[in-house]
């Protein structure tokens, strides 16, 4: 190695906003730094001052494409704990109906569309070929079942919420919308080909781990902080608690979300425009912590459904507890996505769903504070506003899924680039044949 | 393509249009005229904020005292918002010829509102929010602010 140099990757693709990757390399070869750089700025928090609360729900879910349910319902959340309300029963099982649709479907698309075709095509074939184009092409069977999956969850959340990106009914107190007994019954008609799908991706996906066990175990593994929301110990992703483990496996902390500045501490890099979000009492970069599906399957004693706990099993059977291995996230998404769907069918199932009382009469504005936390299908998200007597938002903190995985993937990402740049890992891992050639 | 986001159905049309070669025209309609409620003579004495009350699934949303902006919205999405109960908040932009949603919504409420104008004012607090939800960049109005900052700093 003769001088300096600077990799970098411009922008990254496959994410949800904008970002790059700069791993600078030392004379010596060795990596000095790795940075995610995240290009841009968002301003929702500023702009939600002097909205009409009830009206957040509508701004919100403009944060992401991939995942506005949670931004939605994390959103009415927060002014319903800030104006001290309790919507009915039934409105919150649409909403659970709600979050679960996205769950399922952006589970699925991120499986099959962002993350499969670099096992399925290989991680080192052409990169234009490494693309959910390619896998309905060669195996058309498996393409049509990704697609159908992502349809099922988007139309679902479009039947809820009026339309499934930037959905619209959740309103402080309720839905605005009920669920009719059609779409009810038009979505239960499909329950079963879902169960079916569920399981062969659950089949596809374990084959997948098992043909790259290598890559997971030795590549991206890397111990920080975990955190994630439980239901007296049960994985949880509307209404919870939320739990911090540490790298040994230990719950450190178990909060109520209303709680959680006593927990979480925002360090501002001077590389990228998102804050790294870490365990407070630790510090940074210590108290890094990761979120999302490997962070859950981590935080939780179990999942809250017999299938799902099946599949939660047979990954802490074979990778342990905690696991660290960043390549497991998959396996963990699959895990939920396994829950996401057993969910959808007892929530179809329950009469309650179809009810018409699922918005209180009266809903009065007061001056006040309140936090609305969910778990996005990449993370905890919070969103903390606060309200004057007309109920006009004066105040916004939000801290999303990438916030909270930053830290997380910078150091991941320093890991890796030591292991590639320094030991040449990839060229020793056991690699598969590709499954489509 | 206007929309927040367009919907599957407007990317099908265009992408259609643009390999085929044939124009993609922006339709004349609102969306009132893809809206399924019943709609009345406006005289509206009151408004609501959307958490306020019930809203009648059958009736239009403005004619109960609900600010929703479908009249000032070019009909794209296929009233998504109104059939789910919900006002729309106009974020497929104006409809056709008109180039300041807000400004045509707030001189239609002049018309159809019978309130004093005071008590109109007071019922909107933040006419950024209710008026130009998506497209306050794109205002006359943000233009002329901008050219009053740029003279002040002069």
């Amino acid at each position: 190695m003769t001088g300096e140099k600077t990799v970098k990757i411009s922008p990254v693709t496959r994410l949800e906003g904008h970002g790059d990757i700069t791993i600078k390399l030392g004379k010596d070869g060795k990596v000095k730094d790795a940075q995610f750089n995240i290009t841009s700025t968002r301003f929702f928090e500023k702009f939600l001052e002097g909205r009409f609360a009830e009206e957040a729900p509508r701004f919100a879910p403009r944060i992401c494409g991939i995942c506005p349910e949670p931004h939605h319902l994390a959103s009415v959340k927060a002014v319903e704990d800030a104006w001290g309300i309790t919507p009915p029963a039934a409105a919150v099982k649409v909403r659970r109906l709600l979050i679960n649709a996205k769950q399922l479907s952006s589970h699925a698309l991120h499986f099959f569309a962002l993350a499969a075709p670099d096992f399925l095509v290989g991680p080192f074939a052409e990169p234009a070929k490494r693309n959910l184009v390619t896998i309905v092409k060669a195996m058309p069977d498996v393409g049509k079942m990704a697609l159908q999956m992502m349809q099922f969850g988007q139309e679902l959340a479009a039947a809820i919420g009026g339309t499934a990106i930037h959905p619209v009914t959740a309103i402080p107190g309720g839905m605005l919308n009920p669920f009719s007994e059609e779409n009810r019954d038009k979505f239960l008609k499909q329950i079963a080909d879902i169960r079916q799908w569920t399981a062969d991706t659950l089949t596809l996906a374990k084959k997948v781990f098992d043909d790259y066990w290598d890559t997971i175990t030795k590549l991206g593994v890397v111990q920080t902080y975990y955190i994630g929301t439980h239901n007296n110990g049960a994985h949880e992703i509307y209404d919870g608690s939320i739990r911090v483990m540490d790298p040994e496996g230990s719950v450190v902390a178990d909060i109520k979300p209303k709680d959680y500045r006593k927990c979480f501490a925002e360090y501002v890099p001077e590389h990228s425009y998102a804050t790294h979000v870490y365990y407070k009492p630790v510090g940074y970069p210590d108290g890094v912590w990761r979120a999302g599906t490997l962070a859950r399957t981590n935080v939780v004693d179990k999942m809250a459904t017999p299938l799902a706990q099946e599949a939660f099993e047979e990954m802490r059977n074979r990778l342990g507890h905690p696991i660290h291995a960043t390549f497991a996230y998959h396996w963990a998404r699959i895990v939920e996505l396994v829950q996401a769907m057993e969910e959808l069918e007892i929530l179809l199932k329950d009469p309650q769903i179809v009810s018409k009382d699922i918005k209180l009469s009266v809903v009065q504005p007061k001056k006040g504070d309140g936090v609305g936390c969910v778990e996005a299908p990449r993370g905890t998200l919070i969103h903390h506003y606060w309200t004057d007597e007309q109920g006009i938002i004066t105040k916004a903190n939000m801290i999303v899924a990438t916030n909270n995985n930053v830290g997380g993937i910078e150091k991941t990402l320093m890991e890796v680039a030591k292991q590639v740049f320094e030991q040449r890992a990839h060229q020793k891992l056991k690699l598969p044949k590709p499954m489509i050639g | 393509m206007p929309g927040c986001p367009p919907t599957s159905k407007n990317l099908l049309d265009a992408l259609t249009a643009l390999i085929s070669g044939k124009p993609f025209d922006l339709p004349e309609k609102s969306v009132c005229d893809q809206c399924s409620k019943v709609k009345q003579d406006k005289h509206i004495k009151e408004f609501h904020r959307t958490h306020e009350g019930h809203i009648d699934p059958s009736k239009c949303l403005l004619d109960q005292g609900y600010l929703c902006l479908g009249f000032a919205t070019i009909g794209l999405c296929g009233a998504i918002c109104p059939n789910v109960n919900t006002p729309c908040k106009g974020c497929f932009g104006p409809v056709i010829r008109v180039r300041d949603h807000g400004a045509k919504i707030i001189s239609a409420l002049g018309a159809v509102a019978e309130m004093e104008p005071d008590k109109l004012r007071e019922s909107f607090p933040d006419p950024i929010g209710s008026f130009y939800f998506t497209d306050y960049a794109a205002s006359y109005l943000s233009r002329i602010r901008a050219e009053t900052r740029r003279k002040k700093k002069k």
